[in-house]
Parts: structure tokens; sequence; C-alpha cells
């Protein structure tokens, strides 16, 4: 009993590692490599984010770290800071989830552009303070409302595709182990 | 197993505040190593680069696939006006190419008359696009070929006919090229007929801006910009682009290299320039009996 529940749990944790993997993997297709996109969104923070406030058992402290380092690594982008922010996001998404178990979705997705526009803030902040040359303000806070933007389909995509709902109230005490 | 989420989350949480702020240390701390000391960690970054892509080749090759089709077939759309250009184009390089054959055999001619010998520097060794940064904020692709083919950190990257950019990263077996249009990337250049130096300066645009002209009066829209060769880093002459005005007065650069379409880009062998360093020796009859003796022998004759 226990242990089938267990592998569930990391059958879970595979699929969350794998989607990660493909939405790397495909932001790294050379479709006109020149060619000027939109910034953003972060699928992957989306991802991790919804998953986070569904069930935070299945995206572990130590995976969303490594998963991160590796996006920074091969995303060409500052390897570790957006990893710590993330880190720090997630803290504060975890600390919302039975608050947000209850609360309606309009809300939940006001308390993730919060908490991302808060992310993308002090990552800045740490920029200026290294003096590590930043990108100009706008595209960045494009940046932050198109992630915000793609937030809801992410969700509605965990909740179809993966049928993963929130933990309600009777089933509180089971927390993942049983479905 | 089950216990009471509440109950274990009041015991829990302080223990993972700790745990949580010393992950974020530790991380900050990998980003300040990278902020000081930036090769080590950008070979690391090519190393995994090195490990990561080629391991995911078999799904990049197919989606890249899949991209480009839905991209050829937007421009069906548009496929009547594309042939009449197409045609016209045609009719133009056809009397182009009668033009540059006559050159080509004149100045083979003249150079073989000259007895000139010409520069057998560039040689260029070709690679496939393999991904593009991932990046939104920057501007660079991975080709398929490294350290193993003899690339070198600096070496400027071509498609067919104009510059792209410039190599900076390399690993065993890919490179990374980042595009003149990254924020990072400055390259001098000369435009072509009134002579001036400027700054090519990438800033996520299509067109990079020309900065630093001395008499931008002199610079007309359509002139050509080729790269200078100033600082020894690049090879000099290469094709950039035409100038171009944008809208807010400022000099831009409409790059020459098909952007939309970089599948192979050529990466210049060039070896840096020789320097003559020594002032020049005395010139006269060389030191010593010998080359006395000769001058009767030469006499002889």
């Amino acid at each position: 009993m226990t242990d089938t529940a267990a592998t569930r749990i990391w059958v879970w944790r595979a699929a969350y590692t794998g989607l990660a993997l493909g939405v790397m993997v495909l932001s790294l297709v050379p479709v006109g490599p020149g060619h000027l996109r939109l910034p953003g969104p972060d699928l992957l923070f989306c991802l991790t984010a919804a998953i986070t406030l569904r069930r935070p058992e299945l995206a572990p402290l130590p995976l969303v770290v490594a998963l991160f380092l590796l996006a920074d690594f091969v995303l060409d982008r500052p390897p570790g800071l957006w990893t710590a922010v993330v880190v720090g996001m997630v803290h504060v998404l975890r600390a919302q989830v039975i608050r947000v178990r209850e609360l309606p979705f309009l809300s939940e997705w006001s308390i993730f552009a919060l908490v991302l526009a808060g992310g993308v803030l002090v990552e800045r902040v740490i920029l200026f303070a290294t003096f590590t040359p930043a990108q100009p303000l706008p595209p960045v806070l494009l940046f932050a409302a198109i992630t915000a933007l793609v937030y809801p389909p992410v969700v509605l995509f965990t909740n179809l595709g993966l049928r993963l709902r929130k933990v309600a109230l009777g089933e509180a005490n089971m927390l993942g182990n049983r479905t | 197993m089950a216990r009471d989420r509440n109950g274990a989350s009041e015991f829990s949480r302080p223990v993972r505040t700790i745990l949580v702020g010393l992950i974020v240390v530790a991380l900050l701390g990998v980003f300040l190593m990278w902020r000081i000391d930036n090769p080590r960690v950008e070979r690391m970054r090519m190393a995994v680069m090195d490990r990561f892509v080629p391991t995911f080749d078999w799904a990049l090759a197919p989606a890249t696939r899949l991209a480009r089709m839905i991209e050829d077939f937007e421009s069906y759309t548009r496929i009547y006006e594309q042939n009449q250009e197409l045609r016209r184009e045609l009719q133009q390089l056809r009397a182009w190419r009668e033009a540059a054959l006559q050159l080509e055999q004149q100045n083979a001619r003249l150079l073989d008359l000259n007895n000139v010998r010409i520069d057998p520097r560039l040689t260029f060794v070709t690679g496939i696009v393999m991904a593009d940064s991932g990046s939104p904020f920057r501007q660079s692709v991975l080709v398929n070929v490294g350290r193993q083919d003899g690339i070198i950190d600096g070496w400027a990257a071509m498609d067919g006919l104009g510059l792209v950019g410039r190599i900076s990263g390399v690993g065993e077996r890919t490179s990374r090229v980042v595009l003149l249009t990254d924020t990072n990337s400055r390259i001098p250049v000369i435009i072509q007929p009134s002579g001036q130096r400027a700054l090519l300066v990438g800033d996520n645009s299509a067109a990079p801006l020309a900065q630093f002209v001395e008499t931008p009066e002199d610079v007309r829209p359509g002139d050509r910009v080729v790269t200078s060769g100033d600082g020894g880093v690049f090879p000099p002459d290469l094709l950039v682009g035409q100038i171009a005005l944008a809208s807010d007065r400022r000099l831009r650069v409409r790059l020459a290299a098909e952007y939309g379409r970089l599948d192979f880009l050529r990466v210049l062998r060039s070896a840096p320039a020789e320097r003559i360093g020594d002032p020049g020796g005395l010139v006269g009859l060389p030191m010593g009996g010998a080359s006395l003796d000769l001058v009767p022998g030469r006499a002889d004759d």
C-alpha cells in the first residue's frame, strides 16, 4: 500500500522532470534563430508554481534547484541567480498552499503574479548591485507580464492534462499518498 | 505516514526556511563566482552544453524540421508575389553574373601579370546550427563544430554572404556564436565609400546600431558596411550590411546575412595579423671577406 503510493509519487516527479526537460529543449529549437521574439514566458516557472500550489510534494526543492540550475546554464542566463530567485518564490508560494486551497482561481492567479513581480524585482536589484549589464526595463516587464498571462493555460494543462487538482478538504490528510 | 498537515508544517517550517536560506546563499555564491571568474564558469557552461545539446539531438531535429515546415507553409500564402519578385531578381542577377564572370577573368589575368600572391589565410570550417540561445535576451546560436575542429574563441562566423557573429565559448564538439544583434556584440567596421570608421553595437533589435561615426553627414543610407579589422580580432573587409536611417535619426545597419535562416555557418580560420616589430636594419654590404670574394665572381659571369 505505502509502496505503491511511494512509487506513484516518484512517477509524478519523473513526469515533472520530463516536462521540464521538454520545455528546455523546445526553447532551444532554432526557429529562425535571428528572429526577435517576445521575451518570455518562463514556462518552467509557471509549471513549477502550478504544481507547488497543488501538490507541493511532487516538486521537491532539490529537484527544482537542479532543474533551474540546468536551465540557467543551458539557456545562457547568469548561472544561479534566477534559480535563487525561484527558490525564494517557491518558498513563498509553499507558505500559501493552505490558503490557496480555499481560494478561487482568480486569487491564486493574482498571488502568482505578485510573487513573480517581487521575484523579478529582486533579480533586478541583485543585477544592479553587482554591476552586471542588465536588460533595459521594458522587455523585463513584458517578460513578467507574459509569464503571468501564460499561467492560466499552464494550470489548465495541469488540471486537465495531468489531472492534478488542489487537495480537497476531506482528503487533506492523505496528501498524495492515496488518490 | 499520514500526518496532520498543519501539525507537520508547524514543526517543519522553521527548519525549511533555514534550508531554503542556505540553498539561496549557495546559489548566489554560484552567481557571484560567475561574476568574478567569468571565463572559468563560462567554460563550465560550454561543457554542460556540450553534454546536454547532443543528448537531445534526436528531439531537436524533428522539432526544428516541423517548425520550419510551418514557417514555409505560411509563405505559401504569398507565393505569387514571391514568384514575380524572384523572376525580376533573377533577371538582374543574370546581368550581374555576366559582369562578374568577365571581371573575374580580367582580374585573374591582371593578377597573373602582376605576379600577385593571394592571402592564403582565410580558410573556413562549416558548421550546422544546432540550437538557439533559448533566452529572449540573448542572441546567439550553437553550432556543431568545436575544439576538436580547431575552433578558437573570437573567430568570425558568416553565412554565405555576410558576417553573422563571433565565436564566444568553445566546447569539445559545439561552440556558441554570439550574433551581431546581441547586446554584448561590438564590432569595429568601416562604412564603405566614405571610409568612416564606426562601432557596430547590437541592441537586441534586428538592425544593430552604428555608433561613434565621426562625421555622420558623410554617411548615407545604402552605404556598404564591412569589418575594419581594427584590434586584430576579425579579418578586414568582411561584408556586414548596409546603412539604414532609423526613424529616430540614428544610423543602423541592415545586415547582409539572412538572419531568418541560419542553417549553415562558416567559421573563418583567422590567424592573427603579423606585426612588423623591429626597426629596419642597416642596409649595406655584409661584413667579412666572403662577401667581398663574391664580387669578382659575379664579374666573371
